[in-house]
């Protein structure tokens, strides 16, 4: 696996590892089942996932990009780095609203289950969700994170981390 | 290696026309070779020098796919991974201008025996090839870290130079024959161009590719160093016995580019082994089995110098290295590459980044894969067991593969074309 020093880096990349199983378990469903015939309801398995996806939306999703957004990418700015962070701030623009969507369609399933209607949507817009995700970590992975590995002081990191861990 | 790789991209990328000129153009070559294999599939068994349908078979993969690729990629990668962007995009169009058409008119003039052709063909082509070494010489030069990637560039350049000198040599002593060993020779050319430029290059740029599409840590620059180390040791040992007649020497030669490609897969498979994403999809099927096939076919190689090869044990080596190796690797490559690049151009334009999902279907590259492999598959058969239609069958089976990645491609294109324009 990545080795990172830094305690900002190795939060954000374990995120990232969480969101990656997350999404291919996601995966192996929509594999599983179909566009046009949504699953049984009493399926253990995707009321589990569904609960994950809730939880990867309001964390890993929302309050990783704000952070980074927030406190991040104005530090890469400052090293005159800005190029990659507003390539990651658009794809945030875009992905956000998608993960919200994909959380809310998640949640009336839970209560409601999924009729033919609403998993053909639930299905179209996680494998968007999946797609997009897993270009934009890469792209965090090799890059963001190496940058901040090499411009990360170890009190910048410990402040960064401190804010990170309030903002949860 | 690959750290920071992606953090100048947007930056320094190319006019998307450069790269995907070439891949284009490679991907044509691709369906091309196929067909011409089914076409000339009888010669094939029984090929060993000179002139005619197969050399120029041979020359569409190596040239027109194989070069064609490693040119396009490494315009582009070389300028991200160095943060040096190339300074004129019209010396990158250049290498195109001569490149292309000379390497149209070498194969046609190769398939029918027209030394002049070949000539004219063999200049344009060298020309394109020179300006291109030029970039890459000019691009790399002074680049201090990266060593074991700017190595494998260098010694690309190298062989580069040195088989472009052996294909001219070739071609005059075709006609004029003032040359002693023309077998030796031919046989220098083959190796410098397909473990030298195309094998180096390939393995150079994977400890950058690898670890960026797999989403893994880069292997350790030591195993890069030795693994190319032990690669250009080989190649010269080879050189030498091959001219001198030292068999002993080509053996050393071959153990010392097992040792190499051993380190460079060892170095994959650890990649591979620590990615974080598990599911990877089908480019990594490819790619995986020309890690294989690369081993197989220097093991192959040693077979043969040690004398035991069968009557098309030469055919064999050729279609493993040149099919299984380097071509399952680059088609597997391009699948991940056109996608990645067509994504980094749509997100630097301020809209919403395109889906690749969105551009193209992609079941046209499982028929690719299951094309692909088919082919490979069949033609290893057809020479193993000398049988004409197997490798007819094979050479379908690949021409269907090449048609989905070239339908794949164009639908790519057209969608960035018209994000572009608007």
């Amino acid at each position: 696996m990545f080795s990172f020093d830094r305690q900002i880096t190795r939060t954000l990349h374990e995120e990232h590892l969480a969101t990656i199983s997350t999404l291919e378990r996601l995966e192996v469903i929509f594999r599983k089942y179909g566009p046009k015939k949504a699953p049984p309801d009493d399926n253990a398995e995707i009321t589990e996932l569904l609960g994950d996806i809730i939880n990867l939306v309001a964390c890993d999703v929302t309050n990783h990009f704000s952070f980074e957004e927030e406190k991040l990418f104005p530090l890469l700015g400052a090293m005159g780095d800005s190029p990659i962070s507003s390539i990651l701030t658009g794809e945030h623009r875009v992905i956000l609203p998608l993960g919200n969507l994909l959380s809310e369609l998640a949640k009336m399933a839970r209560s409601d289950g999924f009729n033919d209607a609403s998993w053909g949507q639930f299905r179209e817009r996680g494998v968007e969700l999946i797609e997009r995700m897993i270009s934009h970590i890469q792209k965090e992975e090799m890059a963001l994170l190496p940058m901040l590995e090499d411009i990360l002081e170890e009190d910048t990191d410990a402040q960064l981390m401190m804010t990170y861990s309030e903002m949860r | 290696m690959s750290a920071n790789f992606l953090s100048g991209a947007a930056g320094r990328l190319l006019p998307p026309s450069i790269p995907f000129r070439f891949f284009t153009v490679a991907v044509i070559f691709y369906a091309l070779f196929w067909a011409a294999l089914f076409v000339s599939a009888q010669d094939v068994t029984s090929y060993m020098i000179g002139g005619g349908p197969i050399l120029s078979v041979i020359h569409m993969a190596t040239l027109g796919v194989l070069s064609m690729t490693v040119i396009g990629a490494s315009l582009q990668l070389l300028s991200v991974a160095t943060r040096k962007a190339f300074k004129g995009f019209w010396l990158c169009r250049l290498v195109s201008w001569f490149y292309i058409p000379g390497v149209f008119l070498l194969i046609c003039a190769m398939y029918t025996s027209w030394y002049l052709g070949m000539l004219m063909g063999a200049g344009l082509t060298g020309a394109g090839l020179l300006i291109f070494c030029g970039l890459i010489i000019h691009n790399i030069w002074g680049v201090t870290d990266m060593t074991a990637i700017m190595a494998h560039c260098w010694a690309a350049m190298l062989c580069l130079v040195g088989l472009l000198a052996l294909g001219i040599l070739l071609i005059v002593n075709g006609a004029h024959g003032f040359m002693a060993d023309h077998f030796a020779l031919a046989v220098s050319h083959f190796i410098l161009a397909v473990f030298g430029f195309m094998s180096l290059l390939a393995m150079g740029f994977s400890y950058i590719l690898i670890p960026m599409f797999a989403l893994s840590p880069a292997p350790p620059e030591g195993l890069g160093r030795w693994s190319v180390g032990g690669n250009i040791t080989g190649l010269i040992g080879i050189l030498i016995g091959v001219n001198i007649y030292l068999d002993w020497l080509v053996m050393v030669g071959i153990a010392f580019i097992l040792f190499g490609s051993g380190l460079y897969v060892f170095a994959m498979a650890r990649v591979y082994k620590a990615r974080m994403r598990k599911r990877l999809g089908l480019p990594f099927i490819l790619i995986r089995i020309s890690w294989v096939m690369l081993l197989a076919s220097v093991i192959w190689g040693g077979v043969g110098a040690a004398g035991y090869w069968p009557e098309t044990g030469h055919i064999l080596f050729a279609a493993g290295a040149i099919i299984g190796w380097l071509l399952t690797f680059l088609v597997g490559v391009l699948q991940r590459i056109i996608p990645f690049l067509a994504s980094m151009h749509s997100s630097g334009n301020g809209g919403v980044p395109m889906l690749t999902s969105a551009m193209a279907d992609e079941r046209l590259l499982t028929v690719n894969v299951i094309g692909h492999l088919g082919g490979l598959f069949a033609v290893m058969l057809g020479v193993m067991l000398d049988w004409e239609m197997v490798i007819r069958a094979g050479a379908v089976l690949g021409f269907a593969g090449a048609m989905g990645l070239l339908i794949y491609l164009l639908y790519i294109i057209r969608h960035l074309a018209s994000f572009r324009g608007e």
